[in-house]
């Protein structure tokens, strides 16, 4: 009768587990890129407007 | 990194293949689209079925999903991969052989899938429909799109992967894995297969896909395109790239985790329901960030929107992905999936995903390529705002009645008394309330496709006679050595041997030990002491090292994020933890001698033949077979479904959308005749139905002839069936089937017993047959199939 509930209660370890696997790796990344300097930031973001095909041409 | 006196060399991009997968994305959105629309119209107009099996609702539908998935969007972001990919690269895609495989590949799918899911072909799984050769070939042409991604990026010019790089990494190796783990079956014959998954696993497994399905091939690459056109026809930059890391990462790790929120209130273990809940309420953060970040980068650029129709459907699209994002987790709330779950709100949900978040991103995307692909000026600007006005009111009739419809089917449905015990509306009832709701969307419906019409007219006058030209890139020989020397700083084994990787990793092995130690007992006690132990000492160990090395914890990751071998393994490993933690538990967990209570009654031949037909008739796309554990459901249906009622339904039919009735008991409840007319013409024996006639079932043979093969696949996958040789599955048919003719003649129904009406009679009667668990011990073991 209690197999169920045997299982779900190891099973239940696995969110938590779940749980400081995806804080700990987001929690780094974020501190990353909130470190990250200004020169390295501005050089990426301008990254797609460096290639213009002479595309800024043809609109109208 | 243009560097000044530099010497440098031209690249020309191939935009040939960009403009091929383009204009394959604007017709097969039409057909897409179209399908979507002629299904909407039968939803008010049952008749359109024109009593035609192969444009029958059951049929129609997968056509339609998969068309604006994989064919529509699928072309769509292939076409804005390539293409900024090259951009953001610096070089030419790395083989054409390889980029004229991926296209012709994909376009060889699509048809074929087109050809075999009106004819009857599929697996039974929403969005993973095609039949095994189909999967094969989809399998091929992916892997053939992931060596040209990844081998552009190896030859790359830019020392820098840009964000929008990072997002098409996680599209390829993520949908890789979704669509192998999930396609995983035992094929019948040339045409057939079944899933090696069966009930509970099968549902946990398909909608791990389905939902990464929505996360990673209709968000991620779409994100990865809004994070390159969105600057650029804004000619700014992206509002923070710091946001854009933290959207990212946020997504590939949390976004995995949350598809068992499509199976709420189901007989789903309850932890796993759990997990899916929370995780989907964590993506509210990173999915608004990155909305917010879209739509920021437009500041300044506001009046823009007036005259620029690119800028139109962008914002609109990026506005929709927002308001997308903000609905799925507020469904995945256990207490409100109660009301939405089964019911057009979902409907809706997912169209304000796909036509506003994706539909208005496409849309933006061929008008800012058209007139760069071909050298032309866009033909019409006119034109093209009146498309982006047609289709916005277009999607807000459409899902502005779906949510209506779906809100007054979870009320209605749900609707009992005050002591619990009876029900306030018949299923019918509440079907004829929300008719002129089908209406209402199948008009918006009529107004986005009109405006997809309007787009085509636009291009094909834009690009007729004009010259295709291919992009151009001058590149410094200094940008090539900086590539190069970024690419060979890190390595496959730098990547996970070094410092800060074997801290983390120590670190959260101490903090795991902490944390799950508590409630263990004496030995808890240990792992917690061990656990604090390591978290200190690592802790201590890593400041010092730093300290004294004068190492920074940065340097990795700088590296990390300029080298995409160790960034794509890091990625994989992201979601693949994700994946495993879900599904191994389960599939290891959820077998017959685990179970408690209910166990299934494998079919009987003729019950198999009839459930091969329901499956092929795509029935699940209306009935579900899943009474959920909540009074409404149990009153209206029966006793909720139990985890081993459909441990042997390979592939699971719990469904998602309840258009009829919930099936999961219909067992004995009417008799064969009723059955009969029903499938013959279901208006007659239930007014007000909008259920398509089925006359073909009466008409055309079952294949009896595969059961055997069929018996023995199952066999394989641990039903158990006895070993039968092929005349006594065929006597066992003849004997039930002519049980079932016998009835029928009685109530005076011409039947032979080789039509499918018989088989899928026989099926229908037999859903919600069970017997307890010992019995079920017992004829496993007697059948001698390992479980």
């Amino acid at each position: 009768m209690f197999k169920r509930v045997t299982f779900e209660d190891w099973q239940t370890i696995v969110t938590l587990i779940a749980f400081v696997l995806t804080f700990a790796a987001f929690v780094f990344f974020t501190v990353r890129a909130f470190f990250m300097k200004k020169r390295d930031l501005d050089q990426r973001a301008n990254l797609p407007l460096e290639d213009q095909d002479g595309e800024k041409s043809d609109r109208s | 990194m243009n560097q000044g006196n530099s010497p440098t060399t031209t690249i020309e991009y191939n935009d040939r293949a960009v403009r091929y997968f383009m204009l394959a994305g604007i017709i097969w959105g039409l057909v897409g689209m179209g399908a979507g629309l002629l299904a909407a119209f039968q939803m008010y107009f049952p008749q359109l079925n024109l009593g035609l099996s192969w444009i029958s609702f059951g049929r129609l539908r997968p056509l339609h999903t998969n068309g604006a998935i994989f064919a529509f969007v699928g072309n769509m972001m292939f076409a804005g991969i390539y293409h900024s990919t090259q951009r953001l690269c610096k070089t030419r895609l790395a083989s054409r052989a390889l980029t004229w495989f991926h296209f012709w590949g994909w376009q060889a799918i699509i048809l074929g899938a087109a050809v075999t899911l009106l004819a009857g072909y599929t697996q039974g799984k929403e969005y993973a429909e095609l039949i095994w050769p189909l999967d094969i070939l989809v399998t091929l042409t992916w892997v053939a799109f992931a060596i040209n991604f990844f081998w552009t990026l190896a030859r790359r010019n830019e020392p820098t992967l840009y964000v929008a790089i990072w997002f098409y990494i996680a599209t390829i190796i993520t949908v890789a894995l979704l669509y192998v783990v999930n396609n995983l079956q035992l094929p019948t014959s040339a045409l057939h297969s079944y899933s090696i998954y069966g009930g509970v696993k099968d549902a946990l497994v398909q909608w791990w896909y389905g939902h990464n399905a929505v996360a990673f091939f209709l968000t991620t690459p779409i994100l990865g395109i809004m994070y390159y056109y969105v600057p650029k026809a804004a000619n700014r930059p992206v509002y923070s790239y710091r946001l854009s890391i933290v959207h990212f990462w946020a997504l590939v790790f949390i976004y995995i985790w949350a598809g068992p929120h499509h199976l709420l209130n189901t007989a789903l273990p309850h932890w796993l329901q759990a997990l899916g809940m929370i995780f989907s309420l964590m993506l509210w953060a990173p999915s608004w960030g990155g909305m917010l970040n879209g739509l920021l980068t437009l500041r300044g650029a506001w009046n823009q929107l007036r005259r620029d129709p690119v800028l139109k459907f962008f914002a609109a699209g990026v506005t929709f992905y927002g308001m997308a994002t903000f609905e799925g987790p507020l469904m995945s709330i256990r207490a409100v999936n109660y009301l939405s779950h089964y019911t057009d709100w979902t409907i809706g949900h997912v169209h304000g995903g796909t036509l506003g978040w994706n539909g208005l991103m496409a849309a933006g995307m061929f008008y800012f390529l058209a007139p760069r692909l071909w050298k032309a000026k866009l033909w019409s600007q006119s034109l093209a705002n009146l498309h982006f006005w047609v289709a916005f009111v277009g999607i807000l009739f459409y899902v502005g009645a779906m949510w209506a419809s779906g809100i007054t089917q979870g009320l209605h449905l749900n609707a009992v008394s005050d002591d619990g015990l009876s029900l306030k509306y018949q299923f019918l009832e509440t079907v004829q309330t929300i008719r002129p709701l089908l209406l209402f969307r199948a008009i918006g419906g009529s107004f986005y496709l009109f405006g997809w019409g309007l787009l085509m007219l636009n291009i094909f006058m834009t690009i007729r006679g004009a010259e295709p030209v291919n992009g151009t890139v001058e590149v410094p020989a200094s940008d090539v050595e900086a590539t190069r020397q970024t690419e060979g700083t890190i390595g496959w084994i730098g990547t996970v041997f070094n410092w800060p990787f074997i801290y983390s990793a120590f670190f959260i092995f101490g903090l795991l030990g902490w944390i799950v130690g508590q409630g263990l007992g004496d030995a808890g006690d240990i792992i917690q002491v061990l656990g604090i132990g390591v978290l200190t000492l690592t802790t201590l160990t890593c400041i010092v090292h730093f300290q004294v090395t004068g190492r920074k914890w940065g340097e990795w990751y700088e590296k990390l994020i300029g080298n995409w071998i160790p960034f794509t393994v890091l990625t994989f490993l992201a979601v693949f933890i994700g994946g495993a933690i879900q599904i191994i538990p389960t599939l290891a967990v959820q077998r017959v001698k685990n179970l408690e209570d209910r166990v299934q009654v494998p079919y009987t031949p003729l019950e198999l033949a009839g459930r091969d037909i329901y499956v092929s008739e795509g029935c699940y796309n209306c009935h579900s077979q899943m009474i959920r554990t909540i009074v409404p459901d149990v009153r209206r249906y029966g006793d909720y479904s139990r985890l081993g009622e459909s441990i042997y339904d390979h592939p699971f039919q719990w469904g998602s959308k309840r258009t009829g009735p919930d099936l999961a008991r219909e067992g004995g409840v009417r008799n064969n005749i009723w059955h009969y007319d029903h499938m013959h013409n279901p208006q007659e024996i239930s007014p007000g139905s909008i259920m398509p006639p089925y006359p073909w079932l009466l008409e055309q043979d079952a294949d009896y002839a595969a059961i055997p093969g069929k018996l023995k696949a199952l066999r394989v996958l641990g039903v158990p069936y006895p070993e039968m040789t092929p005349e006594e599955v065929q006597a066992q048919i003849d004997e039930q089937a002519q049980g079932i003719v016998d009835s029928l003649h009685e109530e005076y129904r011409t039947a032979d017993k080789d039509k499918k009406i018989v088989a899928l009679i026989a099926y229908l009667q037999k859903l919600g047959t069970y017997e307890d668990v010992d019995a079920a011990q017992a004829r496993i073991e007697s059948s001698k199939v390992l479980e």
